[in-house]
């Protein structure tokens, strides 16, 4: 099945989810989320899908938010509405009723990384680079993803990448609990496939109810917590330091922050 | 807008949500449950949209779940699960809503439809209306995450009596009991919801917006974790002696002995 932006590949228990923009690096745009999300509801529909393996066409699993898009412009509602659908996106990925294995390689940023952190599990390739560049471009991480961060990573390693904003390579991504696995590039799909495997050897009703109540128990105060994302997404947007930092981003020239 | 068996009337600032199987009261059925998600999420696209009017074509809200479809669902346990899973789906799809809800509830709203109706922020009904969540007579337990909506609704001692009890409540009894906030003649259903959502739609809408989604996150914050077993709950009472007897006399009213089995 595809769609313009996506495609879902394989028959049978196991299916490839594979972000289909390689010549832009995956990056994310309201078509690329519409069709994501999409995507997943006809795999939630399909009762003989087990396993999803997530993946990236070409050279980067996704190098998030497509930058030619400034996010920052727009009235209110329409600011609002773009993290909306990428929260609705979010919650619909991290539920999905199979299991779900992401394959990252080479570039995972912002919205990239968040679109990794909704899989049940994470493989990398040793070209995967993970940078969450919210706050360096002057808005606040959306998709209600902070609370799944603080969960994977632990808190102080949450604020390190985030308010930071700094690049991690797969070892470290590894060593931190962000990664359960790193691989080459070149077998970074077979060891998806063989996780995959071995979850279609477990029976399906118990394996379900497991990630159904994990997911429970670790991001039910998520949804409450974070509900203003998308209100805080317009908000920072908003801000004269928001356009000087997301000039200073590309320019590498310091940003003369004023006093907002 | 239009589905198989739900359609969206409006585009304003009011929009009705409408169930659209007048034939046979609004059953629920697969399909419907799978519309009425899909319509919530064209509402949520609607720019203009602040106040929501739900409500069942033809003579009754919604009788609840299609009894037709329920003999076939003897079947598989992923099929069952799926099934209820739909049912939540449809349920907090309702809840998430970002305009204000109003359900307008005439006939009857039973089980499944009572859980949509009890989904939105607000409910009016019609003095002749009844309500009655019947799972437990049929040996089910109550699924849909609706039973934390129906504990926010009437508190939890009254949220007992209706599903443990299973009955068939009026309309006054619901207006005491806080279910309704307004009850009225049938013919008044529709302009007093259309009245009761121009005063949220005549509020400067982000705060309304924020007012709506914050009292939502709050309340319901546990809802889907707690309740994320309700479609295990419903699958495997569904699988008992217990559910097949009480299928049985459910319609020849005969007396049943319960086995717990």
């Amino acid at each position: 099945m595809s769609w313009d932006t996506v495609k879902i590949e394989g028959s049978g228990p196991v299916r490839h989810l594979v972000f289909n923009r390689p010549q832009v690096h995956n990056a994310v745009n309201p078509q690329f989320i519409c069709d994501v999300h999409d995507a997943c509801l006809a795999i939630e529909r399909d009762l003989t899908v087990r396993v999803v393996i997530v993946r990236g066409e070409g050279k980067s699993f996704s190098s998030g938010g497509d930058l030619q898009e400034d996010p920052t412009l727009g009235p209110v509602s329409l600011r609002m509405h773009r993290s909306k659908s990428g929260a609705r996106l979010h919650d619909v990925l991290t539920n999905l009723r199979p299991i779900t294995i992401a394959a990252m390689h080479g570039h995972a940023i912002g919205a990239g990384v968040v679109l990794g952190l909704a899989c049940d599990f994470r493989i990398g390739g040793e070209s995967l680079s993970v940078c969450i560049n919210e706050v360096s471009i002057g808005l606040n991480l959306t998709w209600s993803t902070l609370p799944a961060l603080v969960q994977v990573v632990g808190p102080q390693r949450a604020r390190e990448m985030v308010i930071l904003g700094r690049a991690y390579n797969g070892r470290q991504m590894l060593d931190c609990g962000f990664l359960g696995a790193l691989v080459p590039d070149g077998a970074l799909v077979a060891a998806a496939e063989a996780m995959a495997a071995e979850v279609v050897r477990q029976p399906p009703i118990p394996a379900a109810l497991a990630k159904a109540s994990v997911n429970a128990y670790a991001l039910h105060m998520g949804r409450a917590l974070h509900h203003m994302d998308h209100l805080a997404h317009a908000y920072t947007g908003a801000s004269h330091n928001s356009r000087l930092a997301r000039e200073a981003y590309f320019s590498q020239d310091a940003p003369a922050y004023i006093d907002e | 807008m239009e589905w198989e068996t739900v359609k969206v009337e409006g585009t304003g600032h009011i929009v009705e949500l409408v169930l659209n199987r007048p034939q046979i009261h609004n059953a629920v059925n697969a399909q419907l449950l799978r519309d009425v998600a899909a319509a919530c999420a064209a509402i949520n696209e609607l720019p203009d949209c602040r106040a929501v009017i739900v409500r069942g074509e033809g003579k009754s809200f919604s009788s609840g779940a299609d009894l037709k479809e329920q003999k076939d669902l003897r079947a598989a346990l992923k099929h069952r699960q799926h099934r209820a899973k739909l049912g939540a789906n449809a349920v907090n799809a309702i809840s998430d809503l970002y305009p204000v809800t109003i359900a307008a509830v005439h006939g009857h709203a039973i089980g499944g439809g009572a859980c949509l109706a009890m989904a939105c922020d607000f409910q009016i009904g019609s003095e002749t209306c009844s309500v009655s969540i019947r799972e437990a007579a049929l040996g089910l337990s109550l699924s849909w995450n609706s039973i934390p909506n129906t504990v926010q609704l009437v508190g939890p001692k009254r949220a007992k009596q209706m599903i443990l009890l299973a009955k068939a409540y009026d309309a006054a009894t619901l207006l005491e009991w806080g279910f309704f906030d307004e009850v009225v003649p049938e013919a008044e259903l529709l302009p007093a919801a259309q009245r009761m959502a121009q005063e949220y739609a005549d509020m400067p809408p982000l705060p309304v917006h924020m007012g709506k989604a914050s009292i939502n996150a709050y309340v319901r914050m546990f809802n889907r974790a707690v309740f994320h077993m309700d479609e295990v709950g419903v699958t495997y009472s569904g699988l008992t002696e217990d559910a097949q007897q009480a299928a049985e006399v459910f319609f020849s009213g005969e007396k049943a002995t319960w086995h717990y089995k």
